[in-house]
Formats: C-alpha cells, sequence, structure tokens
C-alpha cells in the first residue's frame, strides 16, 4: 500500500497515522483467533483505511494451508503506539507488523528505538545491577530529603557521594560488556553529580539550595535514564542541559576537580567493592581446567576492568599484581595479595571505615536473595489477594444487603484471611537461608590464613543447611571470620609444637551450625593450645578491668569469658592476622545485638569451643504436632528420639511406667506439665521419648510432622517454663512449641 | 454466551464468575485441566480461561488437549506477568492469548468482551 496516496485527509493536531500489516498464517487461526474482531478494535481506535486480499481468505470453518490472511490498514488515531500495540498483543509477534508513520499526537510517546539492552551481559550481573540500581535510586532519594533538613551534615554528604559514586561503578562494569546509550547517559549524570558533591564537600562542606535542587533533578534524570535502559529505549539527549549544568562549576572548577581525583577512602571502598563482586567469579574460574569461549572473554573482559580501575586509583602495587595475571590459574595467588593489599589500604583510615561499616548492614537488609520457586509462590499468592480485594470491592458496591450474599461474603472474608496470613509466613520463609551461603566463603578463608601462618589445619563444616534469618547471617561474617582467625592464629600450634605434645601434626578447625532447644547455634572449635585462665586473670587485673580480689574468686570457667570485656584485646598485641583491632568484645557485642549470646569454653592444651547462640525468632524448623486435650504442642524434630504407638503401662507405687523394649520408663502426661490437670493416663495413645528426657510424655494424638517458623512467646506466656515460643500452622491454629 | 474458568485457586473462579456474571454471561467452573477436558468434550464454550499451574492436568496440558479437536475457540491463559516463556509455549500450543495475573475486573471484562462475542 503507498499510504500517501490512501490517506484521505491531511492529520489533525493530536493525530498519529500507523501503517499496519497482517501477515497471517493458519497457526494464528489454529489458535482460535479471528482477524474480523482485531479489525473491528482498530476501527474503534479512530480511523481505518484497510486493503485486503480477498482471495486469501480464509475459508469459514476451517483452515487450508496456505491459505494467510494479507492486509495493510492505515490508521489515524489520537492513541499512542503502546495502545496499538497492546491491542494486537497477542499477534504481534506472528506476522504483524506496526509502523508508525507520523507521531505528533499529545499522549505520543518517545520515538524509540528496540534496541536489545541486555545482551551479552551475564543474567545474574544484569538482575544484581536492576536490583541494587533500584535501591541505590531510593537510598539517594533519601539521602537528599535527609540532606534538605541538614544541609552541612557530613556523614550525609559522604553518603550521598558514596551513592553516586556506587552507582556510577556499577553501570560502568555494565558498560563493559557493550554500549549503551541510557546508561552511558545514567552514568554521566551520576559522575557528575558526585564531582559537585566531592566540590561542595571540599569547599564548603555543605551544599546550597540551588545545587540541593539540581541532585534533585539529577535523580529523576536516572530514574528516567535507568527506566529506559530496562524497557530497552532509546534516549535523547533531554538531559544534556542538566548535565551541563550539573558540570558547570565555579571558575577554580578544574582545579578542585584534580584534587578530587586523589584517592578518597570512599573510592577506595568502591574499587574494593568491584574487587569482590569480580573476586568470586574469577575464583571460580580459576580453579578451572578449561575455560569456554565465554568464560575466557568474561576473564578477559574482568581482568580489563580491574586494571583499568586500580590505574585510575593510582594502587601502583595492584596494578603490578595485576599485570602479571596471564591466565585464570595465575589469579590464585594473587587474589589474596589484593585483598590483603586493600585490607591494608582501607584499614589506615579506622574511623572512616567504622562509620561506613554501619552503613553497609543497612544496604545489606534491603536485598535478599530468594529462590525462584519461593518468589513464584509468593506471585501466585500476591496474584490471588490482588484478584480477591478486587472482588471485594466489587461487592461491596454492587451487592445489595440479602442474608445469601451477606454469608458469602464473610465466607470469602474469611477465605482472604488465611490467603494474607499465607502470604506472611511465605514471605518469613524467604529471609531464611542455609548457612553455607556464608560459610562456603570460609574453606579458603582458612586455608589461606593457616598457609599465611605456616600451620596445618583440617577444617570442617557440619550443618551447613541449617536455616537462619538472613539479616542475621549477614551480620554473622566479620564476627565468624575473627573466630577462625583467632582460632588459627593463637589456637593451634605449630606443626613441631603438635607432634611434641603427642597431638596429630594437622590442628582440627570444626565449624558447625545446629538448632538447639535455645536456639540456632553456631560453634568454632579447635583443638590447639587453649585458653591460659591465670593469663587471663593477670591481664584482667593488669588492664584495671578487675581487681585481684574479684579475678581471684572465679572459676577457670567464668574467668574466660572475661576475654570479652571491652579493652581486653588491644591492638598492639594483636598480631597482624587476628589484629585490626577487633577483639572478642566486638565478636560479642555484634552477637548480642542479634539478641544472641557467646559461650566459651577452653581447656589449658586441648582446645576451645566457641559457642553463638542465636534466637530462635524466625527460624524454621521441622516439628512434630502432638495434642493434648484441647491444644496443640509443637516439638522440634531433633529433640526427638521415638513415639511410641500402642503403649502398655505398669503402675508402680501410684506412678505409671510404660513398657519399652524390656524397659520400664517413667511417663508422665503432658497435661500435666504445664498443670493443666491430669488427663488419664490410660486414655492416652502415645507416648513420647525425647533425647534429653527420661521419662515418656503421654500425649492424646500425633498430628503430623510440618516446616513451621517459631514466633516468641506472647508475653504473658513468657514465664512459662518448657514452651520457647508459638508455631502458627497451615489452617491458622496456634501450637506451644515445647522445650523440654 | 458460555465461559469456562479453569482455576484449582477457588478465588480466581469466584472473581471471574461474579464478574462475568454480572455481564449477563454463564460461567462454569473447573478446579483442573482434567476436568475441564471433560467439560468442553461434552459441551460447547464461547471462550475458555484457564490456568497454567494445577494439579492433576496443568493447563497447557489442557491446552494440548483441547486443540486436538477443536482449534476455533478463543483459549486463554491466565499467567504472572514475570514468564514470558509461557507465554510463548501457550501460544505455541495454540493459546488465543493471555491474561495477566494479577488483573481487575475490568481488564477480565474488556478481554472477555474481545473474545466472546
Amino acid at each position: 500500500m503507498k499510504w500517501q496516496e490512501k490517506l484521505p485527509r491531511p492529520l489533525k493536531e493530536h493525530e498519529n497515522l500507523y501503517l499496519i500489516r497482517f501477515n497471517l498464517g493458519p497457526e494464528v487461526f489454529n489458535r482460535g483467533i479471528r482477524i474480523e474482531w482485531y479489525i473491528e478494535d482498530l476501527k474503534s481506535l479512530g480511523e481505518l483505511i484497510l486493503e485486503v486480499q480477498k482471495e486469501r481468505l480464509p475459508a469459514d470453518d476451517e483452515v487450508a494451508e496456505d491459505c494467510c490472511y494479507i492486509a495493510e490498514a492505515l490508521l489515524i488515531s489520537e492513541e499512542p503506539e503502546g495502545t496499538i500495540k497492546e491491542l494486537l498483543e497477542f499477534i504481534l509477534d506472528d506476522g504483524v507488523h506496526i509502523e508508525t508513520i507520523s507521531a505528533r499526537g499529545s499522549s505520543q510517546e518517545p520515538s524509540e528505538e528496540k534496541a536489545e539492552p541486555t545482551e551479552g551481559i551475564p543474567e545474574q550481573i544484569l538482575n544484581d545491577y536492576l536490583v541494587e540500581t533500584a535501591e541505590h535510586l531510593n537510598s539517594i532519594e533519601n539521602s537528599l530529603v535527609r540532606l534538605e533538613q541538614q544541609a552541612g551534615e557530613p556523614s550525609l554528604l559522604n553518603e550521598l557521594f558514596r551513592q553516586f559514586h556506587t552507582m556510577k561503578g556499577n553501570t560502568g562494569l555494565l558498560l563493559s560488556f557493550g554500549p549503551n546509550a541510557a546508561l552511558e547517559v545514567l552514568k554521566r549524570i551520576a559522575h557528575c553529580s558526585e564531582t559537585m558533591l566531592a566540590r561542595a564537600r571540599d569547599e564548603h562542606g555543605q551544599l546550597s539550595e540551588e545545587e540541593i535542587d539540581s541532585l534533585f533533578e539529577a535523580l529523576d534524570a536516572l530514574r528516567e535514564c535507568f527506566r529506559c535502559f530496562k524497557e530497552g529505549k532509546a534516549l535523547d539527549d533531554r538531559f544534556e542541559g542538566l548535565i551541563a549544568r550539573l558540570s558547570a562549576s565555579p571558575a577554580e572548577g578544574e582545579r578542585v576537580d584534580s584534587k578530587t581525583s586523589d584517592v578518597s577512602d570512599e573510592e577506595l571502598r568502591a574499587f574494593k567493592e568491584i574487587f569482590l563482586q569480580y573476586g568470586s567469579i574469577l575464583d571460580e574460574l580459576a580453579n578451572k581446567q578449561e575455560l569456554s569461549a565465554d568464560e575466557q572473554e568474561f576473564f578477559e573482559r574482568a581482568l580489563g576492568t580491574l586494571r583499568k580501575s586500580a590505574e585510575n586509583l593510582k594502587q601502583k602495587r595492584i596494578t603490578e599484581l595485576l599485570q602479571t595475571v596471564k591466565a585464570p590459574s595465575d589469579l590464585k595467588g594473587i587474589m589474596t595479595h589484593i585483598s590483603n593489599e586493600l585490607g591494608k589500604r582501607t584499614s589506615k583510615s579506622h574511623e572512616s571505615q567504622r562509620k561506613s561499616t554501619k552503613t553497609d548492614a543497612i544496604q545489606l537488609e534491603s536485598s535478599i536473595r530468594v529462590t525462584q520457586e519461593q518468589m513464584d509462590r509468593l506471585m501466585n499468592l500476591v496474584g490471588e489477594l490482588t484478584a480477591f480485594r478486587e472482588w471485594l470491592k466489587w461487592f461491596v458496591q454492587h451487592g445489595d444487603e440479602t442474608w445469601a450474599k451477606q454469608k458469602q461474603l464473610r465466607e470469602q472474608i474469611q477465605r482472604y484471611s488465611r490467603l494474607v496470613a499465607e502470604v506472611q509466613r511465605t514471605a518469613m520463609e524467604m529471609r531464611m537461608v542455609p548457612v553455607y551461603m556464608l560459610f562456603q566463603r570460609f574453606p579458603k578463608v582458612v586455608r589461606d590464613i593457616s598457609k599465611a601462618l605456616g600451620k596445618k589445619v583440617q577444617f570442617e563444616i557440619i550443618g551447613e543447611n541449617t536455616r537462619i534469618d538472613k539479616l542475621m547471617l549477614d551480620r554473622l561474617g566479620e564476627p565468624l571470620i575473627h573466630l577462625i582467625r583467632n582460632s588459627l592464629d593463637h589456637g593451634i600450634e605449630f606443626p613441631q609444637e603438635r607432634m611434641a605434645q603427642g597431638k596429630p601434626e594437622a590442628g582440627r578447625l570444626l565449624l558447625r551450625a545446629f538448632y538447639s532447644a535455645e536456639g540456632v547455634v553456631i560453634e568454632v572449635e579447635d583443638d590447639g593450645r587453649g585458653i591460659d585462665p591465670d593469663m587471663v586473670r593477670l591481664k584482667a587485673v593488669e588492664k584495671g578491668l578487675r581487681s585481684e580480689e574479684e579475678v581471684m574468686k572465679l572459676s577457670d570457667e567464668e574467668v574466660i569469658s572475661l576475654i570479652m570485656l571491652p579493652g581486653f584485646s588491644t591492638k598492639e598485641e594483636a598480631t597482624e592476622l587476628s589484629g585490626r583491632g577487633v577483639g572478642m568484645d566486638a565478636v560479642s557485642s555484634s552477637v548480642e545485638a542479634m539478641g544472641g549470646k557467646v559461650k566459651i569454653s577452653s581447656r589449658q592444651g586441648e582446645g576451645t569451643l566457641v559457642k553463638l547462640i542465636l534466637p530462635l525468632t524466625l527460624a524454621v524448623r521441622k516439628v512434630l504436632i502432638i495434642r493434648s486435650g484441647e491444644l496443640l504442642f509443637s516439638l522440634p524434630v531433633e529433640q526427638l528420639r521415638e513415639v511410641v504407638n500402642r503403649p502398655t503401662f505398669q503402675w508402680v507405687a501410684d506412678r505409671p511406667f510404660m513398657v519399652h523394649r524390656n524397659e520400664a520408663i517413667p511417663v508422665v502426661p503432658l497435661s500435666s506439665i504445664f498443670g493443666l490437670g491430669n488427663s488419664d493416663v490410660v486414655e492416652a495413645k502415645k507416648v513420647i521419648l525425647l533425647k534429653e528426657r527420661e521419662e515418656g510424655i503421654l500425649v492424646d494424638e500425633v498430628v503430623g510432622l510440618t516446616e513451621t517458623v517459631t514466633k516468641p512467646m506472647p508475653r504473658a506466656l513468657k514465664t512459662v517454663e518448657g514452651l520457647a515460643g508459638v508455631s502458627i500452622l497451615g489452617k491458622g491454629d496456634i501450637a506451644y512449641q515445647l522445650s523440654l | 454466551m458460555k465461559v469456562l474458568i479453569v482455576d484449582d485457586a477457588p478465588t480466581v473462579r469466584s472473581l471471574v464468575k461474579t464478574t462475568l456474571e454480572a455481564m449477563g454471561i454463564t460461567v462454569l467452573g473447573a478446579s483442573n485441566g482434567k476436568e475441564a477436558l471433560d467439560m468442553a468434550k461434552r459441551e460447547g464454550f464461547t471462550l475458555i480461561i484457564s490456568d497454567i499451574n494445577m494439579p492433576v492436568m496443568n493447563g497447557l496440558e489442557f491446552l494440548k488437549a483441547f486443540r486436538s479437536f477443536n482449534r476455533r475457540t478463543p483459549f486463554l491463559v491466565l499467567t504472572t506477568e514475570s514468564d514470558p516463556e509461557k507465554k510463548e509455549a501457550a501460544k505455541r500450543l495454540g493459546a488465543t492469548g493471555w491474561i495477566v495475573k494479577p488483573f481487575r475486573p475490568q481488564d477480565l471484562s474488556n478481554v472477555v468482551r474481545r473474545f466472546a462475542r
């Protein structure tokens, strides 16, 4: 169709002109699609000039193989292209083509060119980028709003600077996989904002009102760029003015600029982040014998980026190290060197690091990885919920007050509440992750440290599938690394020393996670030299932490806990490895901050065991649901030894015993443990045997096994002994969690 | 006019039912593909709307079986936005189109108005 000839009249101001070509094959008709309907729909959007090749219309009730429907249509409509595409959505990729000939309608979208934005970017990296950038945009907004109220707050300026900087860095990383116009602009805006902030911070220590306004504008622009990137849209040059304004600096701008290019802590930190991101992937490659073409390409690109950023940061030592890398296997030794190098650099300014770890924790909180399956389940539930809410709304609007409808409404509302409860539970479960997500990096840590120390260590991890709240796990990394370092450095002896004492040459380090009645326990145990209680006494007195009298009164076991007092270990004494000025006090305070506690036991010459006992809250556990009278109880399976089905009882001196495997086991009804009255022993149908309790527990029914999230006890019941929390079951029932 | 809604979630079924009945359409429900297939073999429908993830027989299996004897009845699948692959798979098996969950009653009535004429 030559559209110029078919156009019946000139376009009006708000009208767009589209040319739509249909070239439909039998596969479309076999999907039950009737093209007449689409034509009708298009007609409803404006003026349609249609040209059909009638002889090729499919016969009415069957679709012959070679019978296609070919037509061209010219549509004059005020609707934007998006609406047309939406209408044709189901057949858009199947032989329907839209061309926008003239778009000037008021609701028009910017002319766009579908670029393939994500080609060549590894999916994981892309996903991370999308999640992180969305978060950064939000935190930038938060910081800006706060900055508006307290313009001169230095920590806020630094925070903002870091946020823009990280965003720039991340975007640069993505751009290393291929050019993208929207990302390029995003990076430039982030860069200008960052430069402006650095200038303001260094010159006046605060931002002017205009500068804050520009930053808000920059934020909007970043959002727009991000959106364009996500949707694969091209970006015009509408932000050039903004970029110019952001970079417009006072006369001495140039000079200031060069000043900020001096390596700041923030930049170093950013490099460290990039390094860590790449590090884990490169590490994997380093362990491979052969690389695929993709991996080889990735390796070279990653290396290039690292080299470039190291150069930019004037990290001479790191640059040199990276120069020696030719193949992935060269990386093995070097990665450790670099992280040590980075550790040295960043620890130079302890103060600023302390500050930043605080924001680190907050950033970690805001992003959680979940499995596809969990996400799908939640999405399905949310979908149902939304549908249901709409139903309720509709019902309220259209419903009359008849009894039947009220009853129906009540039923539906009940169903609704159950759905909400399930969504909540799923969301809670999402927060639970297996500890191996953290533990998996430790074997390498242990290997590197013991190598550096010249010690031999056999490292073992037990219970890595124990699940724990993600928030907790994130905060456990540092304390655990510290404990591991301690064990390797101070605990485990050198091989000669061990042999002289008749110990095996290699020391043993055990990291274990498990559920206990007290909560989730993580243990770090070594078979090293242990802690000398007398040395602890001496030092505690020396440091003025306790008086001589006090320490003598304490048992050896109690004395050992003194090493967790603030100020007990100091920088001067700490060695290169265990040092960094964080002692056991830091470990114990971070564990306590999570509501947990640290227990240390040690035998001189035999080893040390550090136990981190973390709260049960949110921990998912497998439990046995049992009923006693009207009440349901849950029993964590790890406490369970056996369920006896048809017990036979004997009475000895007024006390009931169960005869089981030729043993007489005293039994007690569950109900009487909690003073709920004595149920008839003979009536009881099951007896539960626990691992850590001699008596068998009489219950009425074993309902089944289930996985549940334990919630803390309601305050009113907190004092009841033997109950650890409340489990909420599928149907909304409550079971009291036993801890007998 | 008669529409068959197939979904294992009773909430979705009742939402669809209520919305379409208000438009004067007869709505029958089935809670899985097998049930739906039996019904579709027995009687004719103007439009079929089916969820994908269902026990016993899922929506795609149902669609495939249905298209083996009926190629002209519009068949819409319910899908989550996150799942372009499912849309493609459904199209290959003969789905007319899809409704993205979560959907509002007016989305539903718009689509039904287009495909059940």
